[in-house]
């Protein structure tokens, strides 16, 4: 076999995963390959034009945290920020930016284009090349071989995909992009499990020919940016609120014998979390009207994007559907809205390090290992670029903590659960709530990222000087004042006066003090950055709570540090079929992974201990 | 792994009681506790002077060596006399010199954890102690398990809408509790506490079930205290003599009524005392009156007592015999012949008239403490949460429940949700479907305690 050329590494797809694996790659060093179907496609946001909002913001600002991309790209292409769900509490706590995709889209493709060790090629991958079960090269469509050590396999939707409106059906990715349809038979070839599933998004209006006055304004916010990087940023547009109709809702009832949908057309598996509009009539069929969100596309297009409205009913139906949204009466279709269809693979076929177990040096990440969402690629992509450096430095992998980082929930439910749809990051996923918070991102993973060796000095420094105005306003929170000094302040906030004196922290344990009233009441912390006191007051509040969770971390923690040998679960005689199956599948690392997988019983644990006990594995 | 003590004997009144103690600090524990510097050689039984507190009894002891013990660490277990005070007195002085209480199931847990163990033979000691127990208190303990289970799961299942209600407003930022939805939490959330606290209360019968009715005795001395102990409980136990704080220890004795166990603590006379033992057995009088769960307050002629308790209390008039019947149609009560009787009758209202010597009105007392203790008729049908650990879950649930129920008002939803998926988590543990806690735990706290 002859190769055109040799790397360290290859990484296949120009998405959100694609982007942070090649760039973790050739940042760690790494001489490094990105191919993509198409150059005009990478950092694409086929869905909406928006990144973060909850747990994706968290995502989002763990990868920036980690030394990434996505947050930076971000604050380069701000069209809104808004902070959700700021009166429900900090671990909940997510900041969701608007964004220009066409700024999003030119704006990685620069980074990727600057960076050093890293070569961009368009074409479609048609194979990945093995020897005695390990990578050692690709081979693309037109027939040309490049060697590499490790290939980061980041496809999102495009592999086989299928495109479905009504009746109509085309082998297509995303938005008219071509579909990969050579490296399905390579995976399947290699052992690694396929299975389909099924997205959709919305169609994408003419702005010009929408009523606003029948929409309610959402303005955005101006005191935050997505990365630590970078300076606040202002919001540039808009967005806005409106709700379907009744009619809406009857019209749809009568045509739903159209809808791929219900008449079997459609074969993957959708989301729950994100139905159609179809969907959500039917099985919600109590509810009057649906909330819908219009969101800018970019500052220079007049499309405007409907999220709430995904759909895969035939053109003509949603054309006089959308015009039953009050405020769309005239409303003019730009793009169709769309189901789509995709191969991706069962990624408890992967290690944690989002390696495949039988391939050594094939990592995957990103939509092609069941997730969704851009926030859940990004993550993905990091990790596995990180891992296939450390993969080629004999390093051992980088595995985050469930209590560690929302990256740590994602990748473990990814390679222990048997996941059935298209999974999304949310909240309730993580047990660690109070601890997986996004104003502690930075003080949760920065350290490590410089271990890592993708923290910029930039970011360290700013991060080092975060802990140092932690430490400062600690410290002067430890100060005592006494009742009269607290009076005025006390009286105000309606908290009624001790009778002896207090430390300033225990002031903010007060219901109705913050550490911002505080530092006005006292005239102190002029120097020190709002988010700084936003992170040291929710410590002082939660202190109790968080403390509760730290505890109950280190409890599980002993069985998560159990690690499990390599062994065959036929020849366990007191386990359940059914766990014995699961086990054999999934290979479980530790204890504490093999008590998450489904149908494996506290009981099976238990022989699973025993058997270690004996053998004298603990 | 720290050094543990707990009964390994049920609690109750038995022949002899074993103290179990594992853990590397054993062998100390137990030079500690016989004041001796010997060598015990392990598995030679000692008979040894055991000292508690201020006091002291004779005991056998024996020193397992690790491994070759049940738990596989050192292990210690002193064979005393019967008696629920004293193996607790015995237990008091082995955590004052280290230990700590035994978690339910942990000696099993330790054996299984050291390899001494295997999960088959756990099970196999699991049933053994469940068929004892069946027998104890004639209940089907796979039927109370069963239904233990269901009102669990039931009460688990409504908290999971309310969780999943919260979830949702938390992951779609884009809802918020409308005025409605904010009551219907708060009452849900009512209903939960209200069905898990009846459940918590049949705990107390629950308990009477498995460790029967403390019953304290308590009066001025030499009110004739023991020969009524003796008396109720046809026993000789209690020393009787007519010298004032003859009784020095708290003695206890049982009988059963109505198939239940009734455990009554004879106490030291309540009285102001020169003698230093004497003083000591009066605060440890003090200290039963706290643990009891009914006070016969004991008076005769002589001494008429008052006592200031939240415990329900039997005031008894002791000495019936020394009194003759009057016209009264309620035969319990009675005057004494003498010029002070009607005075002393209309004073004394609400009495019971006992006698220990004659038996006079000794089963109407039973009646009486049974009546006020057992407060519904125990049914064996229905159900009474008896095991600690259970209990222990319920409470917690309750406790973090309440606790959610203020933050949802006053607190962010994200303090409201952790607070109500603990509670969740609690009772999950004992319906056993909670996958978040050790389950290593979980499983061998399915022993009961001290096996």
């Amino acid at each position: 076999m002859e190769f055109v050329a040799s790397y360290d590494a290859v990484v296949i797809g120009s998405g959100h995963a694609g982007c942070e694996a090649c760039l973790a790659l050739s940042r760690l060093n790494k001489k490094t390959l990105l191919t993509t179907l198409n150059l005009d496609s990478i950092a694409f946001l086929a869905c909406n034009p928006s990144i973060g909002g909850t747990a994706k913001g968290q995502l989002a600002q763990e990868v920036d945290a980690l030394g990434g991309e996505m947050g930076v790209n971000t604050d380069k292409s701000v069209l809104q920020l808004r902070m959700l769900n700021s009166g429900k509490g900090p671990a909940v706590q997510s900041l969701r930016a608007q964004v220009d995709k066409i700024v999003y889209h030119t704006k990685m493709k620069q980074t990727l284009e600057h960076q050093k060790n890293l070569e961009i090629l368009q074409g479609e991958v048609a194979e990945i090349l093995t020897k005695n079960g390990k990578v050692i090269g690709i081979k693309t469509a037109l027939n040309e071989c490049f060697a590499c050590k490790v290939v980061v396999v980041a496809t999102g939707v495009y592999l086989n995909s299928s495109v479905i409106i009504g009746d109509f059906k085309k082998s297509s990715g995303p938005n008219g992009y071509e579909p990969s349809t050579l490296l399905t038979s390579s995976l399947k070839k290699l052992g690694i499990p396929l299975r389909r599933f099924k997205t959709g998004t919305p169609a994408r209006v003419d702005g010009k020919t929408i009523d606003y006055s029948k929409f309610e304004l959402q303005p955005g916010e101006n005191n935050y940016s997505f990365s630590y990087l970078d300076k606040p940023k202002k919001s540039k547009l808009p967005c806005h609120l409106g709700y379907t109709s009744t009619a809406m809702h009857d019209y749809i009832r009568q045509n739903i014998h159209l809808a791929p949908l219900y008449s079997g057309k459609i074969e993957g598996i959708g989301p729950r979390y994100c139905p159609s509009i179809e969907d959500k009539i039917m099985r919600f069929a109590d509810k009057e009207r649906h909330q819908l969100f219009l969101e800018p596309e970019s500052t220079s297009t007049d499309e405007v994007y409907v999220q709430g409205i995904s759909s895969s009913m035939p053109a003509n139906v949603q054309r006089n559907m959308y015009r039953l949204i009050p405020g769309f009466e005239n409303v003019k279709i730009m793009r169709f809205a769309y189901a789509i269809e995709y191969d991706c693979i069962n990624a408890t076929a992967l290690k944690s390090s989002l390696e495949s177990k039988s391939v050594n040096g094939l990592f995957f990440a990103g939509q092609i290992n069941g997730t969704s969402g851009y926030e859940e690629a990004a993550a993905q992509g990091i990790m596995a670029g990180i891992n296939a450096a450390r993969y080629l430095n004999n390093l051992p992998a980088v595995v985050l903590g469930r209590d560690q980082a929302y990256i740590g929930v994602l990748i473990d439910d990814l390679v222990t659960k048997n996941i059935t749809e298209p999974y999304r990051m949310m909240t309730s996923r993580a047990e660690y709530r109070l601890t997986l918070r996004q104003d502690n991102c930075d003080i949760r993973l920065t350290e490590l990222g410089h271990d890592i060796g993708l923290v910029t000095n930039k970011r360290y420094k700013l991060y080092k000087q975060k802990l140092l105005q932690i430490k400062k306003v600690t410290d002067a929170l430890s100060c005592m004042k006494n009742p009269q000094q607290l009076e005025s302040l006390f009286k105000q906030k309606s908290e009624s006066l001790p009778k002896s004196g207090l430390t300033l922290k225990e002031c903010i344990k007060r219901n109705n003090i913050t550490i911002f009233d505080i530092a006005k009441h006292f005239n102190l912390f002029k120097d020190i950055s709002p988010s700084v006191l936003e992170y040291v007051n929710t410590e002082i509040k939660y202190e109790g709570y968080i403390k509760n969770e730290q505890d109950l971390i280190n409890k599980n923690k002993k069985l998560d540090n159990i690690s499990m040998p390599n062994l065959d679960y036929n020849t366990l005689a007191g386990l359940r079929k059914e766990a014995r199956q699961k086990l054999n599948d999934i290979r479980p690392s530790t204890i504490g992974q093999a008590r998450r997988i489904d149908g494996v019983s506290p009981s099976d644990i238990n022989v699973l201990l025993v058997y270690l006990k004996l053998h004298g594995k603990i | 792994m720290d050094t543990v003590v707990a009964l390994a004997t049920p609690p109750g009144n038995s022949g002899v009681a074993i103290i179990r103690i594992s853990g590397e600090g054993a062998y100390s524990i137990l030079q500690k506790l016989t004041k001796s510097k010997q060598k015990f050689i392990p598995r030679y039984m000692y008979l040894k002077k055991i000292y508690f507190k201020n006091a002291s009894d004779d005991a056998l002891v024996v020193f397992f060596a690790a491994p070759n013990s049940y738990t596989g660490e050192d292990v210690v277990e002193i064979h005393a006399h019967g008696g629920y005070h004293l193996a607790q007195m015995i237990i008091d002085a082995c955590l004052q010199f280290g230990a700590t209480m035994a978690g339910a199931g942990e000696f099993s847990k330790r054996a299984f954890l050291n390899g001494k163990l295997t999960l088959d033979q756990a099970e196999g000691i699991m049933d053994i102690i469940n068929a004892e127990s069946d027998m104890q208190i004639s209940m089907g303990s796979k039927l109370l398990n069963g239904q233990l289970v269901e009102i669990i799961a039931n009460q688990a299942n409504k908290l999971t809408d309310i969780i999943a209600e919260i979830e949702a407003k938390l992951d779609y930022p884009e809802y918020e509790f409308s005025a409605q939805e904010t009551s219907n939490v708060q009452q849900n959330l009512a209903f939960i506490i209200d069905d898990l606290r009846a459940l918590l209360n049949t705990s107390k019968n629950g308990q009477i079930i498995k460790n029967g009715v403390k019953v304290a005795l308590v009066g001025a001395p030499n009110v004739g205290k023991s020969s009524l102990l003796n008396a109720l409980t046809n026993t000789n136990k209690a020393i009787v003599t007519e010298i004032a704080g003859t009784t020095r220890d708290v003695i206890d004795a049982e009988y059963q009524f109505n198939g239940i166990i009734f455990r009554l603590f004879d106490t030291a006379g309540i009285h102001e005392s020169a003698d230093k033992v004497e003083q000591i057995g009066i605060e440890r009088a003090k200290q039963t009156l706290n643990d009891a769960d009914i006070v016969l307050l004991i008076s005769d002629s002589d001494n008429i007592c008052t006592l200031n308790t939240p415990k329900p209390i039997i005031k008894v008039f002791n000495k019936s015999d020394l009194y003759t019947p009057t016209q009264h149609a309620d035969t319990t009560n009675k005057t004494k012949t003498t010029n002070k009787n009607v005075a002393l009758h209309n004073t004394l209202d609400g009495y019971i008239y006992v006698s220990a010597l004659t038996g006079e009105n000794l089963d109407k007392l039973k009646q009486q403490i049974f009546d006020l203790t057992v407060n519904k008729q125990i049914d064996g049908n229905a159900f009474y949460l008896t095991n600690a650990r259970h209990i222990q879950c319920v409470s917690k649930a309750i406790e973090l429940l309440l606790q959610a129920k203020q933050t949802f008002a006053t607190t962010t939803l994200d303090i409201t949700a952790n607070l109500l998926k603990s509670a969740w988590q609690s009772l999950g543990e004992i319906t056993g479907v909670t996958s978040d806690e050790a389950i290593i735990d979980r499983i061998f706290s399915k022993f009961c305690l001290g096996k």
